[in-house]
């Protein structure tokens, strides 16, 4: 997810984003990942899938595993929006 | 861990690459941080003697960076051997273990010491360590090469 998201970065996740709205296009969320539930994952939002599936994908497609491989992901299992870095100080502010 | 970082560290840790499914693996990432280790090695033995302040600066910066791209380097190197490596690959070089263990020594010696002839031999044994990687996926078109 480089440049959006570095290892180490340390991000707010807004758990109530999705409660009333479904993920938009372009957002990062935080989704735990379908072929293994204990592990989260972060990735951006392509798009709907159908009526009932996210479809997530990592910025850098050469070396990303995403919706691509792991198929759309249900709605529920979208933790929140990853809005926010507060470290490394450099790199504070939104995650775009 | 410093006060500071436990106050900050989140939660929770989501992984935003593929560590696991994605197979991705090069002794590339390991080589690069032991060149730039072998690089303030040279720097630091040929700064001059001087203590003037921006001499101080610049002797510190190199010592810091020496001290993080080897623990860079050390990390890719573990990475390589604990995910990369299987126990087949182990029957076909028994000398693996030895090989990245001499690795990891020589990235902690390279911490503790300013030593050119240590940093080279760090370059060096993950240069080894590429030809054995290589070989191991049955690629003979990956040439060890070093940038500096």
């Amino acid at each position: 997810m480089t440049p959006a998201l570095n290892p180490g970065d340390y991000v707010v996740v807004d758990t109530r984003a999705y409660t009333r709205r479904d993920p938009a296009p372009g957002q990062v969320v935080l989704a735990s990942d379908p072929r293994e539930p204990s592990r989260m994952i972060a990735k951006r939002v392509a798009g709907p899938d159908g009526a009932d599936g996210v479809v997530l994908l990592g910025d850098n497609s050469q070396q990303s595993t995403d919706s691509r491989t792991f198929g759309p992901v249900h709605p529920g299992d979208i933790t929140g929006r990853v809005f926010w870095r507060y470290w490394p100080p450099a790199r504070f502010g939104p995650v775009r | 861990m410093s006060l500071l970082d436990r106050i900050l560290r989140p939660s929770h840790t989501a992984s935003a690459h593929c560590d696991g499914p994605c197979g991705v693996y090069d002794p590339a990432s390991a080589r690069i941080a032991a060149e730039a280790v072998l690089s303030m090695a040279k720097k630091l033995v040929d700064l001059p003697e001087s203590h003037d302040v921006a001499t101080e600066n610049t002797r510190s910066r190199f010592i810091a960076i020496k001290e993080e791209q080897a623990q860079v380097a050390k990390q890719e190197l573990l990475i390589l051997w604990t995910d990369y490596f299987k126990p087949p690959h182990l029957e076909a070089n028994p000398g693996l273990h030895d090989t990245f263990w001499n690795a990891a020594k020589l990235c902690s010696q390279n911490k503790v010491e300013v030593n050119v002839d240590a940093a080279q031999a760090l370059v060096d044994t993950i240069g080894e360590i590429h030809n054995i990687f290589w070989a191991s996926k049955s690629r003979d078109d990956v040439p060890f090469y070093t940038a500096g």
